[in-house]
């Protein structure tokens, strides 16, 4: 079955749509802005290490947070959505479904990661994209280090496995 | 369509075998060669903590961010870590091994140069790792 997608439609209906096109195409954007805010912090990171000494960033703790949100988001917000972007475009259509399994808890696990990037963003933790205890448990009672453990465990790994083994087609993680 | 000759891929076979059989025994020849520690080497005690690094020579004598060796001799460094995961870097010898606390790692190494040589954290822990560095003096007791 075809489904032909009205178009234009209001911003509404594609954010509230549960069609694996649109999930699909809503992964490939978030995904494509984070890897622009990612890559931002790459070249602040290269233009400071550009010399030797501190030019731009001016205290270490700063540096040190914009290596590790620059990393946690081109792996957990750009990598993996783009994977489950590829994933929920085509996968359907290549094995002739109709739509993904359990579109409604796919739609879901895509709205996980505006507000995991939005934890992981605000939070600003310092402690790498391994996070590697024990320094990290050191710095978790304190917002930065809670929001990044919140913002990847609880949003992404939380809802989005669940997607993953009911839906089955879905590439994501 | 039995009779057609099969030679090559029997070259193949024992080509990759052989091939196989070279890197694994080279492997093995080089990690002997690295966890063997020499009956004569000095053991140093190593500790990280942020964001300094501690010596201590087998005489008691303590360092602090300045370690002194002598030439030809064998050292193994026992590495511990006080607070959070460091790696201790002597980047010219090739020595790298991560300092774990609750656990001891060793490696060792013997200088063959006289010369001062730079050590360094390299496990990111905390604001002052990317200055978390030490000196490494070779000393040639002869000269």
């Amino acid at each position: 079955m075809v489904l032909e997608l009205q178009k234009p439609r209001p911003i509404w209906q594609i954010m509230f749509s549960t069609h694996h096109t649109d999930v699909g195409l809503l992964y490939l954007i978030t995904s494509l802005a984070f890897l622009f805010l990612g890559g931002s912090l790459a070249l602040a990171i290269r233009a400071e290490l550009f010399l030797p000494g501190a030019q731009i960033i001016g205290d270490a703790m700063t540096f040190n947070r914009i290596f590790t949100v620059h990393g946690t988001t081109l792996i957990f917000l750009f990598i993996i959505p783009f994977a489950s972007a590829v994933g929920n475009y085509y996968v359907p259509i290549m094995v002739r479904y109709k739509d993904m399994a359990y579109p409604k808890l796919n739609a879901i696990a895509f709205w996980m990661i505006p507000p995991a990037g939005a934890l992981i963003w605000l939070g600003f933790a310092d402690f790498t994209w391994y996070a590697t205890p024990p320094y990290s448990i050191i710095s978790a009672p304190g917002p930065a280090a809670d929001m990044w453990i919140f913002g990847l465990k609880d949003f992404r790994y939380f809802i989005s496995p669940w997607c993953n083994q009911l839906c089955s087609y879905n590439s994501q993680m | 369509m039995g009779g057609h000759s099969n030679w090559p891929e029997w070259i193949y076979i024992g080509v990759v075998v052989a091939l196989m059989v070279w890197v694994g025994a080279e492997a093995w020849e080089a990690e002997r060669l690295v966890e063997h520690v020499p009956e004569d080497a000095k053991t140093i005690i190593v500790t990280g903590e942020q964001w300094f690094w501690t010596f201590e020579h087998e005489d008691g004598t303590k360092e602090i961010g300045e370690l002194h060796v002598e030439v030809g001799k064998a050292y193994k460094f026992e590495i511990h870590s006080k607070d959070v995961n460091h790696s201790f870097n002597i980047h010219d010898y090739v020595v790298l091994m991560d300092a774990i606390p609750g656990r001891v790692n060793t490696v060792w190494f013997a200088p063959t140069d006289a010369g001062t040589h730079d050590i360094q954290c390299r496990e990111y822990c905390g604001l002052i790792h990317y200055n978390m560095r030490g000196t490494l003096i070779v000393e040639d007791p002869t000269a």
